[in-house]
């Protein structure tokens, strides 16, 4: 009470300041306060502590096992390089990104977040897996199964954060100084990347205007991730409609107006399906659930989603209720699903119908997936034939379509002016004007 | 120059909400870049009219300006006059509407944005600016009552913005119910005034804010400041008003911080603070002013130690200064109460619109703390065990202000209705 009075009747006035900032610019106030923070509190320059030599060392207060064994680091790196078909050719530099979002005034911020973690961020993740990737004893070991990676790779953690599409890449000053020129050029391609990629997000936001160029959509990204009164401040997974599952090579030059998770994986070294249990072991509950969450959420925002964000509020410090009395509200809010087209997703994966359907039978979970029709299914496969759709337990071809795709110049090309759904385009090669 | 400036400044949301809804009964609603732009337009003017007023008003040493509209009727030896002023009262009363109105509106211009209550949302904002600054630069009792019942009107329609949900129009009635009754108590203090001799502030109180004396005496002081606390307790949501603060949380985050935050929710302690010396010439009535905020005060920092959700609790640390606004009020500090007011309007509106970050912040402490965050309310531990408990479900059940209005008027007013077998009430009407 006290404190309140000399707060308001005090100092009060001066909340002025960073009220009128806060939402009258949000983009500058927002690089104002980042700089006042880098200014008087440095980043602190850390190190990620992940050694662990005996499973019995019981490094913490809390008592549970901290770091990662010889084995284990091996285990991780094995699984993320392998099940992706990354066993040779590799690059001179590799980096591996995990993704967060970070806006203002978001209740709902962590449903942007990993949900695979339960709604972390991934950059440590990132960091972690190419710190493991870079040490030396791993990449021995590695080598017995068959991922035998050059002396002259090497690998940098990062994370995307999916709002503002910032990037940062972390322990940059663990870098060979023989890397220093690749680094600069993966440096430049991804801030290339993430300007178009910001670019392409906001043409579904009306605030954006028509038009802008690169630069004028990271911009626009940033300032929504900074602004207190932006209740959508990205679409994330909205109008997930589609998984592949497949060598890149595949999909290399198709529009997918980001509704397609897209998942590597190379049928020709995975003799023994493996890799692709642990693959669909992931992306099916994962994905599936995801397209399921926007799904049901859509068709009835209110029953299942948690409907308009506008009366939300934050109670008992767990979640949101409307206004002043209702139930906590669960499922994602109106604004954002409402661009979502409600499809169960579609898996494609790049097998044969046996291997697919004989590896998902063998997991109950992705199995029952499928079987009650949660999700769709169907391959293409490599050996050749028509993709075959999955339907009531038999393989039906997709009729060929004869026309073809459109072809377009470039991504901007096919989407500039329009703010819905686009149909999948090819994008021609060697005229990538952005 | 300052008298059309005065009643430019006035009148802009005014025009603004006549033109919108014009259209909008001719058929035509307006694009949202439209609606926004033009209240954006029309909020940076009052602004940009507000500094230049006050400019002149410092730089010809005026202390007030006074505006003579002539009156709208007379019946017998009534008038209704059309008097606006702007004094050192007013004034930083139409600044902080100017300036945290506009920044409600530029934060609801992304806010609302496909909503399909946007139109409605921005109508509503404009004439609730247009009744405020009405209400503040009032200068007669008649002309305030009107601003007054504007900005009463289009808080409960906002609060019943989600209509489509029984809880907000439940709550919007409650709320409503609050109004209707407190402003039995400005009516009635009109009646008096007139009685008294004029309505019009200048014949009333002579000399200028705050060093005014009242020309009112004997009873009727009394009677009038008993009336003005009972009609601005109701709309500050004080003593027996205050359970319906919170219920009022159900509109979008942007009317919820500039009603409950902002303005609305100060115009009970500007209308005591006009009427100040009224209220020093009566004890009695600056006694009961100073018991009301004081206990208000404490019941409402009780009810925000323990409420669970932001929004509740930020309206009962709303309720919590505003009871310290008439404490100052009734001790005669009617400067530190004017400034009271602006700073408690400036960091609630803040608090309010990023009332969303709760979650967020909450974890952000925590990490910090390094998971483990300090124990608070050390000096509450000093008292014994029961009496703590007790405070505790005091705070709870918000001083059991509303199972005393269910009670006490709520139940009497529903079993009466079915006596003379007349009853709108279901059985949720009173919950």
């Amino acid at each position: 009470m006290l404190r309140g009075w000399l707060g308001t009747a005090g100092l009060g006035l001066f909340t002025i300041f960073p009220l009128a900032g806060r939402v009258l610019n949000p983009f500058r106030y927002g690089k104002l306060v980042k700089w006042l923070n880098d200014a008087i509190v440095p980043q602190p320059r850390t190190e990620l502590a992940f050694m662990r030599d005996h499973s019995s060392q019981h490094v913490s207060a809390h008592g549970l096992l901290q770091g990662f064994e010889l084995d284990e680091r091996v285990d991780r790196v094995a699984a993320v390089l392998g099940t992706a078909g990354l066993r040779s050719g590799f690059a001179r530099l590799i980096a591996v990104l995990g993704h967060g979002s970070t806006s203002l005034n978001n209740p709902h911020e962590s449903a942007h977040d990993c949900g695979a973690c339960g709604g972390r961020r991934g950059g440590p993740n990132g960091r972690l897996l190419a710190a493991m990737a870079n040490d030396p004893k791993v990449r021995i070991l590695l080598r017995d199964r068959g991922i035998s990676i050059p002396d002259d790779t090497w690998f940098v953690g990062g994370y995307h954060d999916t709002c503002n599409d910032d990037l940062d890449l972390f322990d940059l000053e663990a870098v060979p100084p023989s890397h220093a020129p690749d680094l600069a050029r993966v440096r430049a391609s991804l801030d290339r990347a993430r300007a178009l990629s910001a670019r392409e997000r906001a043409r579904r936001f009306e605030a954006a205007a028509w038009g802008i160029d690169a630069a004028g959509g990271l911009r626009h990204a940033q300032e929504r991730a900074e602004h207190l009164a932006e209740p959508r401040p990205e679409y994330g997974h909205c109008t997930n409609s589609v998984c592949i599952v497949g060598r890149r090579s595949s999909t290399r030059g198709l529009f997918l107006d980001r509704r397609a998770f897209l998942v590597s994986y190379d049928a020709a070294q995975d003799p023994q399906n493996a890799s692709l249990a642990a693959l669909l072991g992931a992306v099916v509950p994962v994905c599936g659930g995801i397209s399921l969450e926007y799904y049901f959420s859509f068709v009835d925002n209110e029953g299942y989603g948690c409907g308009t964000k506008l009366p939300h509020n934050v109670t008992g410090l767990l979640g949101v209720m409307n206004g002043y009395e209702s139930d906590l509200r669960t499922g994602l809010p109106w604004q954002m699903v409402e661009i979502h087209e409600p499809v169960r997703i579609l898996f494609v994966v790049e097998t044969s119908p046996e291997r697919v359907l004989e590896t998902m039978r063998k997991n109950p979970l992705v199995w029952e997936f499928l079987e009650n029709r949660w999700i769709r299914l169907a391959v293409m496969d490599p050996a050749g034939g028509p993709p075959l759709l999955y339907r009531d337990g038999a393989w039906d071809p997709v009729a060929g379509d004869d026309e073809g795709l459109p072809v377009a110049a470039s991504s901007a090309a096919w989407y500039d002016g329009k703010r819905e759904h686009l149909p999948v385009a090819r994008i021609a090669f060697g005229n990538t004007a952005a | 120059m300052m008298e059309t400036l005065l009643i430019a400044i006035v009148a802009t949301p005014g025009v603004i909400f006549l033109a919108l809804s014009l259209l909008w009964l001719a058929g035509w609603t307006p694009s949202e870049r439209f609606v926004a732009r033009l209240t954006s337009a029309g909020f940076g003017l009052i602004t940009l009219g507000t500094a230049w007023l006050s400019w002149l008003i410092f730089a010809t040493g005026a202390v007030s300006v006074h505006v003579s509209l002539g009156q709208w009727f007379h019946a017998g030896d009534y008038q209704f006059p059309l008097t606006i002023l702007a004094d050192r009262l007013s004034l930083p009363m139409v600044a902080m509407t100017a300036v945290l109105g506009g920044i409600a509106a530029s934060f609801s211009v992304r806010y609302v944005h496909r909503d399909r209550g946007f139109f409605q949302f921005f109508l509503l904002l404009n004439l609730f600016a247009f009744g405020a600054l009405t209400a503040f630069t009032a200068g007669s009792i008649d002309l305030l009552i009107g601003g007054w019942e504007i900005v009463g009107v289009t808080s409960v329609l906002l609060i019943a913005f989600f209509g489509e949900r029984p809880e907000p129009a439940r709550n919007a009635v409650r709320v409503f119910a609050n109004y209707r009754i407190a402003d039995v108590g400005i009516l009635l203090a009109s009646f008096v005034l007139h009685h008294g001799g004029s309505t019009l502030f200048t014949l009333l109180l002579p000399g200028e804010w705050p060093d005014q004396t009242s020309r009112l005496h004997g009873p009727e002081v009394m009677l009038a400041g008993f009336l003005m606390l009972m009609a601005a307790s109701g709309k500050s949501s004080q003593g027996p008003f205050a359970g319906w603060l919170p219920r009022a949380m159900e509109g979008p985050t942007p009317s919820s911080s500039i009603f409950y935050g902002a303005v609305s929710i100060h115009l009970g302690a500007y209308l005591l603070l006009r009427f100040e010396p009224v209220i020093q010439a009566a004890p009695l009535v600056a006694m009961s002013t100073v018991a009301i905020g004081l206990l208000t005060a404490l019941m409402a920092t009780a009810a925000n130690r323990v409420a669970t959700d932001v929004k509740t609790s930020l309206a009962f640390a709303s309720m919590t200064q505003l009871g310290l606004i008439f404490a100052e009020i009734g001790m005669g500090f009617p400067r530190l109460a004017l400034l009271h007011v602006v700073g408690h309007a400036v960091v609630r509106t803040l608090q309010l619109l990023r009332a969303p970050s709760m979650l967020h912040d909450h974890h952000r402490m925590h990490a910090a703390a390094g998971g483990e965050l300090g124990a608070t309310g050390k000096l509450l531990h000093a008292l014994p065990a029961g009496l703590r408990l007790w405070i505790y479900r005091f705070g709870l059940e918000r001083g059991f202000l509303d199972a005393w209005l269910d009670r006490l008027v709520v139940l009497p007013v529903v079993r009466l209705a079915a006596v003379i077998g007349w009853s709108p009430f279901d059985s949720r009407g009173k919950a």
